[in-house]
C-alpha cells in the first residue's frame, strides 16, 4: 500500500475515534452547568451530588478525548506536512487561537473540577465556576476548530504567493461562508449527544427500578433538551445543506446522488447505487422536493457528471448522508414519544404497558447520536474530496512527502492497538461508575 | 547570517515571535517539567513494604492531579505556534522526526490515561499497569524533547526544498542522545524539588536526595554537552563572539544552578529552591536561544539551506494578527494558571483514596 492511501487511513481512524469523545464531553458539560446552577439556586446538595455522578463520566470521557486530540494537532506535521507547509500562516493560526483561548481554560478548570470536588476543599462557588469554564471552553475550543475545518471547505481571506496560502483579511478567514451553519450544526449535534447519553443511562436506571430519584430529575430534562436540539437539528441541517449547494457543488450532487444536471429536480429519499449509476431510488417523483428546499421549484442542480472528474466518492458521501438523516429522525421520535409520555405523566411508575418499550428505545439511542455525529463528518469530508482545501489544494498534494510508507504502517498499527485498548479500558470504567450509580447524601435532602 | 537589513516590520515581528517561542518553551520546561520529573521519581518511590509505595505513590500522583493537565497544553502552545508563526519548521521538523514525535504522542497518551484512571481500579495488576504506563510515559517524551533540539543544534540534513533528507536512525547520534540526557536530568532534578514542595517527612527527605541525583548529574550532562558542543558544532558561538555581553546569559545560568545546588545540599526552602531551578531553566533555554538565533533548524548540508526565523515565518498579516491575540490571551492564561495554583498549594496529605 502506498503512504498516501496509509497516511489517509490513519487521519481517518486517529480524527474517526476522537471524534467520539468531544460531542459526549461538549453535552454533558452544558448539562452539568445546568446542575450546578440548580445547585447554588436552591442549596440542595442533591443536585451538587446529581453534578458529580455526571462530571465522573465527563472526566472519564475527556481523559480519552484530549490525548487523542493532541494527536491530531501533531498530526498535521507529521503526515499532512506539505498541507501544513501550505495553510500554516492561516490555518495553523486558527488552531493556535484554540489553545490559547479554549484548550488552557477548559483543561486548568476540568482540573480544578476534579480535583476541588475530591478533595472538598474548594468551594462551591468555585466550583460552579469552573464547571461553567469547562462548557465555555469546551464550546469555544469548538468554535476554532470549526472554524480551521471550515476555511478547508470555504477558504477566503488569503492569496497564494510563492506556493503559500498568505493571510489578507484574519475577519474574512475565520468567517467564511460555511463557518456559522457547521458551527451550529455541529454544536447542535453535540447537545443532541450529550442530551441522548442522558436520557440512556436514565432510562437504564429506570428499567432497573435503582436510583429513581436521580433518573427521573436528569431524563426530564435531558428529554425536553433532547426533543428541541432534535428538532432544531432539522432547521439547521437544512442551513448546511443549503450553504453545500451553494459553494460545495459536487459535494451536495454527491450527498444527494445527482448525477445529470436538471431543474426542478425530485428529492431522493433512498436509492441503490454505485460511484456511476443508480440501480433503484425512492424519491418524490413529480413533486421537485430537492429544488423546493433550496429555495425555488425551478432551481437547478448542477450533476456529478458536469462536475467531474473532480468529484467525491459518491456511494460513501451518499450512504453516510444518509444515514445522518435517518438517525436524525429516529432520534426525533423516540424523544418525541418521551416527551408525549412525560407530558401525560405516563414516564414514571408502573401503569403503563409502552413506558418499558420507551425505556428500552431510549437506551438503546445512546450511541445513535455518537454515530450520526460520525457520518455527518464522513459526509462532509469525504465529500470534499479530491481536495484538501477545496480548489486550492488537492489531499495528494498535502502529504508529508519524506515520511516512508514502512513508517506510517507502523505508526497505524500502533494507534490501532492503542486506541483498541483505550475503548475497551473506557467502557469498562464508565460502565463501573453506571453501575455504582450517584451517590446522594440523605442528611441533606 | 541574516540577509535583512534594517527594521522593517516583518522582520521585528519575526524577532518578537522567536521571544514568544522561546518564552512559551521555558513555561513548558518549568510547569510540565515537573510533573514528568515526577513519573520519572515514581519509579523510585518502591519500597519494600507495598503500603508505603502506595501511599507514597498516591500522594505524588495528587501533587500533579491538578496541574499536570494544563501544564501539557503549554507543549501545545509551542507546536501550535510553531504551526502557525513558522509553518515550514512545523512542517519539516514534525516530518523529519515522524517516529519519534509519534511515540511521543503515543507516551502522552498512556500518561494522561495513566493518571486519571490510576485509581479506577482497585486491583495490584490494574496500578501495576498504570504505574509503568505513567513512568514511561513521562520518561520518554523527557528525553524525546532533548534528541529533537539536540539535533536542530547540530543540523539535520535539509535541502533547498526544505525538506528533510537524513534517515530515522541518523537522528540517533552521540550528539542528540546527549541532549536527550540532558534534558530528562533538567527535568528529573526540577521534580525531584517540586515533590520536596509538596510533601513531608520521610518522602521528602527521599525526594532530597533524588534532588542530589538529579542535580549532579545535570551537572555532568551540562558541562560535558556545553565541552562537546563548542568542539563540535562551534556555530554556537558566533552569536556570543559578536556581541559578548550575551555571554551573561549562560555565565548567570551557571550561577543559578550553582545556589540551586546549594540550596539543596542545605535542604534550604523548597519553594526557594523551586524558584532557583526554575530560573535556572530559564536561562539555559535563552542561552540555548541566544545561540541558534536566527536559525531554528540548522541544515548540515548547506548554511543556506537553514530555516531561519526570517525564511521559514508565515507573512506579516498573519504574525501581527497572532502576536495581538497571543498579547490577549496569554496574560489571562498566566493570570488563571496562577489562580488555580494558589488554590491547591500546600501539602499533600496522606488520606483517602480518590477513585470515582
Amino acid at each position: 500500500m502506498d503512504a498516501v492511501a496509509l497516511a489517509k487511513i490513519q487521519f481517518w481512524i486517529t480524527i474517526g475515534y476522537h471524534f467520539i469523545f468531544p460531542p459526549i464531553t461538549i453535552g454533558l458539560a452544558c448539562f452539568i452547568v445546568y446542575f450546578m446552577t440548580k445547585y447554588m439556586r436552591t442549596k440542595n446538595t442533591y443536585y451538587k451530588d446529581l453534578s458529580w455522578f455526571w462530571v465522573k463520566l465527563l472526566a472519564t470521557t475527556v481523559a480519552i478525548g484530549i490525548p487523542t486530540g493532541i494527536v491530531m494537532e501533531f498530526s498535521f506535521g507529521t503526515n499532512w506536512s506539505e498541507f501544513a507547509r501550505f495553510v500554516g500562516g492561516v490555518f495553523g493560526s486558527m488552531l493556535t487561537l484554540e489553545v490559547f483561548f479554549a484548550f488552557f481554560l477548559e483543561s486548568i478548570f476540568l482540573g480544578v473540577m476534579l480535583q476541588g470536588w475530591r478533595s472538598s476543599r474548594i468551594s462551591d462557588r468555585v466550583l460552579w465556576f469552573s464547571s461553567i469554564m469547562v462548557a465555555v471552553g469546551s464550546v469555544i475550543s469548538a468554535f476554532w476548530i470549526l472554524c480551521a475545518n471550515s476555511w478547508m471547505h470555504t477558504p477566503r481571506g488569503f492569496m497564494v504567493e510563492g506556493g503559500r496560502a498568505i493571510l489578507t483579511d484574519f475577519w474574512q478567514a475565520i468567517l467564511t461562508p460555511s463557518m456559522f451553519p457547521r458551527f451550529f450544526h455541529t454544536i447542535n449535534a453535540c447537545l443532541m449527544t450529550g442530551s441522548f447519553f442522558i436520557i440512556g443511562i436514565s432510562a437504564w436506571y429506570l428499567l432497573k427500578n435503582e436510583h429513581i430519584q436521580v433518573a427521573q430529575d436528569s431524563i426530564k430534562v435531558a428529554l425536553i433538551a433532547g426533543i428541541f436540539f432534535s428538532l432544531s437539528q432539522v432547521i439547521l441541517g437544512h442551513w448546511n445543506s443549503t450553504m453545500i449547494a451553494e459553494y460545495q457543488p459536487a459535494k451536495f450532487a454527491a450527498q444527494e446522488a445527482i448525477f445529470e444536471t436538471e431543474s426542478g429536480v425530485p428529492l431522493i429519499l433512498f436509492a441503490i447505487l454505485d460511484e456511476t449509476n443508480i440501480y433503484f431510488k425512492i424519491d418524490t417523483f413529480f413533486l421537485p422536493l430537492l429544488s423546493i428546499l433550496l429555495g425555488n421549484p425551478n432551481a437547478t442542480v448542477i450533476g456529478l457528471n458536469d462536475l467531474s472528474p473532480d468529484i467525491p466518492p459518491v456511494m460513501l458521501t451518499f450512504y453516510s448522508f444518509h444515514g445522518m438523516v435517518i438517525l436524525g429522525g429516529i432520534l426525533i421520535l423516540v424523544s418525541s414519544f418521551g416527551v408525549f409520555l412525560l407530558w401525560k405523566k405516563k414516564l414514571f411508575g408502573n401503569n403503563w404497558v409502552y413506558q418499558n418499550w420507551f425505556l428500552r428505545m431510549a437506551v438503546f439511542c445512546l450511541p445513535l447520536p455518537i454515530l450520526a455525529n460520525e457520518l455527518g463528518w464522513v459526509t462532509t469530508e469525504v465529500g470534499r474530496q479530491p481536495w484538501i482545501v477545496q480548489d486550492v489544494m488537492r489531499t495528494v498534494d498535502g502529504i508529508s512527502t519524506v515520511v516512508p510508507a514502512e513508517q506510517i504502517f507502523l505508526s497505524l498499527m500502533l494507534f490501532i492497538v492503542t486506541y483498541f485498548i483505550l475503548s475497551i479500558i473506557w467502557i469498562l470504567i464508565m460502565r463501573r461508575i453506571i453501575r455504582k450509580g450517584p451517590v446522594i447524601q440523605e442528611v441533606n435532602k | 547570517m541574516s540577509v535583512h537589513q534594517g527594521l522593517d516590520v516583518l522582520t521585528l515581528l519575526q524577532d518578537i515571535w522567536f521571544i514568544v517561542l522561546l518564552f512559551i518553551i521555558i513555561i513548558y520546561t518549568i510547569l510540565d517539567g515537573f510533573d514528568l520529573g515526577v513519573g520519572f521519581w515514581f519509579f523510585f518511590s518502591r519500597e519494600k513494604d507495598k503500603s508505603i509505595t502506595k501511599t507514597d505513590r498516591r500522594i505524588l500522583l495528587q501533587s500533579i492531579a491538578p496541574f499536570w493537565d494544563g501544564n501539557e497544553v503549554w507543549l501545545i502552545a509551542a507546536g501550535g505556534i510553531l504551526f502557525a508563526a513558522f509553518p515550514d519548521v512545523y512542517a519539516t521538523v514534525f516530518s523529519a522526526f515522524y517516529l519519534p514525535l509519534i511515540l511521543v504522542v503515543f507516551c502522552l497518551i498512556l500518561r494522561a490515561t495513566s493518571i486519571e484512571f490510576h485509581e479506577e481500579f482497585d486491583s495490584p495488576i490494574w496500578h501495576r499497569i498504570t504505574d509503568t504506563a505513567f513512568i514511561i510515559g513521562s520518561i520518554i517524551p523527557s528525553f524525546s524533547f532533548g534528541v529533537v533540539i539536540g539535533n536542530l543544534v547540530q543540523g539535520l540534513p535539509i535541502d533547498e526544498n526544505k525538506h528533510f533528507t537524513g534517515n530515522l536512525l541518523s537522528l540517533f547520534n552521540p550528539y542528540a542522545l546527549l541532549i536527550g540526557l540532558l534534558a530528562l536530568t533538567i527535568i528529573i532534578t526540577h521534580g525531584a524539588i517540586y515533590i520536596r514542595v509538596r510533601t513531608t517527612g520521610k518522602l521528602q527527605k527521599k525526594a532530597t536526595n533524588w534532588a542530589k541525583i538529579g542535580i549532579i548529574s545535570f551537572l555532568i550532562c551540562s558541562t560535558s554537552s556545553l565541552v562537546i558542543s563548542i568542539l563540535v558544532n562551534d556555530h554556537i558561538l558566533d552569536n556570543f563572539f559578536s556581541n559578548p555581553f550575551l555571554l551573561l546569559i549562560p555565565a548567570l545560568g551557571f550561577v543559578v544552578i550553582l545556589i540551586t545546588l546549594w540550596f539543596i545540599w542545605n535542604e534550604a526552602d523548597p519553594i526557594k529552591t523551586f524558584s532557583a531551578s526554575s530560573l535556572s531553566i530559564s536561562l539555559s533555554i535563552l542561552g540555548a536561544g541566544v545561540a541558534i538565533y536566527p536559525n531554528l533548524v540548522i541544515s548540515s548540508l548547506d548554511p543556506d539551506y537553514s530555516l531561519t526565523i526570517y525564511n521559514a515565518s508565515a507573512s506579516d498579516l498573519g504574525l501581527l494578527v497572532m502576536l495581538i491575540i497571543a498579547l490577549i490571551a496569554l496574560p489571562l492564561v498566566l493570570l488563571y494558571t496562577l489562580y488555580v495554583y494558589r488554590l491547591f498549594s500546600g501539602k499533600i496529605k496522606a488520606n483517602g483514596s480518590h477513585s470515582y
